[in-house]
């Protein structure tokens, strides 16, 4: 093979020209094959993370009917627990529940001197949705009759409780006590904003009567 | 002495060799750029490949995404009401049955024993962290008889391991056993008893542990 010979100003040119494409493939890489690369795995890191989020959303969904299905089921439930929960005529809570207790005490004879609204305590730190409503009962009865009273009391509504009572002998009627008891009603803190569900029923259904019985 | 000549120009060499070096140079100024735009060509195929595929997931989770909030939104409606269940529950267990109460009572005082006060008291308060009720029954009351010592301490037995109480009752206290001059029988005596009802909280804890006994 002939060797080649090169000028000195063709071994320049060649120089320059090496120089160049030198240049060339470091442009061409730092600014077009790096930025590719990155971008790919990018896309490739972002595709797996979409299709693991995928993945999960398509089990949440697939739970989706399991899900309506129980909210259904507690929804009902709570509509029904919440039927014992009294709302106020005209922003009255005591007419309906001295009512309710005085129908109580006449099913056992017990005489009732007064009904009267005791409190409304606020149970916030519990639960912010309720309210406590105590009514104080003041009447003479034998303990049968006033135990009797209580086993109606909370027979009739599940959520009612007794939470106080001071019972104390009369003088000359050894059978018959001054008695007097709080009952409290767990009631809505704000009726008009009790849950949307309720409302809605309510909306359809009209107000029951009377409480219903456990 | 042997002189050896060599007449051949430069330009006249040849080598033995097949291929020639300036062959080699060509082919290679050739090769190695069609290498390297087959890279390329491979780089910017693959790159699209994964633009493509990502904008396929991206749409594909845009369809999606829709019913998983509405699935998510579901399970926070359901949470909500599961509380909202809890609590009314809560409330509705945790109250005390007054007329066991009183039965139990009624059973529990001998025939000796006549109580002058009974009461008992419910707060909703903080316990242990959670809210529940707590109460306490006061009850005053005098003995008459031979053994009037026997019937308070029958009375505070019953209190304690009696049904309904064992269940209800966490302490029970005798707070005063006295002679009282008041009454007309001799010997007679008076007595207060306290007792502290174990705490119903209103949310049940988790785990059991988590009770307060």
């Amino acid at each position: 093979m002939a060797p080649m010979t090169l000028t000195k100003q063709q071994i320049q040119l060649w120089a320059i020209g090496a120089i160049g494409a030198a240049i060339a493939c470091f442009v061409i890489i730092q600014f077009v094959v790096v930025p590719m690369v990155n971008s790919l795995k990018d896309n490739r890191k972002n595709t797996l993370a979409l299709r693991e989020q995928l993945d999960k959303a398509r089990d949440v969904i697939g739970t989706g009917v399991g899900l309506q299905r129980d909210l259904s089921r507690i929804r009902a439930d709570i509509g029904v627990l919440a039927t014992n929960i009294p709302l106020p005529v005209l922003g009255n809570y005591l007419l309906g529940r001295e009512q309710q207790i005085r129908s109580c005490c006449a099913e056992v004879n017990m005489k009732v001197a007064s009904v009267t609204e005791y409190d409304v305590l606020a149970v916030s730190g519990w639960n912010s949705l309720f309210k406590i409503y105590r009514v104080r009962v003041v009447g003479q009865t034998g303990i049968n009759n006033l135990a009797r009273c209580f086993h109606a009391i909370q027979k009739r509504n599940p959520l009612m409780s007794v939470t106080a009572i001071n019972i104390t002998p009369q003088d000359g009627a050894p059978d018959i006590q001054n008695v007097s008891f709080v009952v409290s009603w767990l009631i809505w803190a704000d009726p008009d904003k009790r849950p949307a569900f309720l409302l809605e029923s309510a909306k359809k259904m009209p107000a029951p009567t009377t409480a219903p019985k456990r | 002495m042997n002189l050896q000549v060599d007449f051949l120009l430069d330009s006249e060499r040849r080598s033995g060799s097949t291929v020639s070096r300036k062959f080699v140079v060509r082919l290679a100024a050739v090769v190695i750029p069609v290498i390297l735009l087959g890279l390329f060509a491979a780089l910017v195929t693959t790159y699209q490949a994964s633009k493509n595929d990502l904008g396929l997931v991206e749409q594909e989770k845009k369809q999606i995404d829709p019913e998983h909030k509405k699935v998510v939104n579901l399970e926070k409606e359901l949470k909500g009401a599961r509380d909202l269940k809890a609590a009314i529950q809560g409330w509705s267990d945790s109250r005390i049955d007054a007329y066991r109460l009183l039965r139990g009572l009624q059973r529990a005082a001998p025939p000796n024993i006549q109580l002058t006060q009974w009461v008992f008291s419910e707060k909703t308060e903080l316990v242990g962290g959670v809210f529940g009720r707590t109460a306490g029954i006061y009850m005053k009351g005098k003995v008459a008889g031979e053994r009037p010592e026997a019937d308070v301490q029958r009375l505070y037995q019953a209190l304690k391991s009696e049904p309904p109480f064992p269940d209800i009752m966490a302490e029970v206290a005798v707070k005063r056993f006295a002679a009282s001059e008041g009454l007309a029988e001799p010997g007679g005596r008076v007595f207060d008893i306290e007792c502290i009802l174990k705490p119903r909280l209103l949310v049940l804890p988790v785990s059991p542990a988590a009770k307060p006994k």
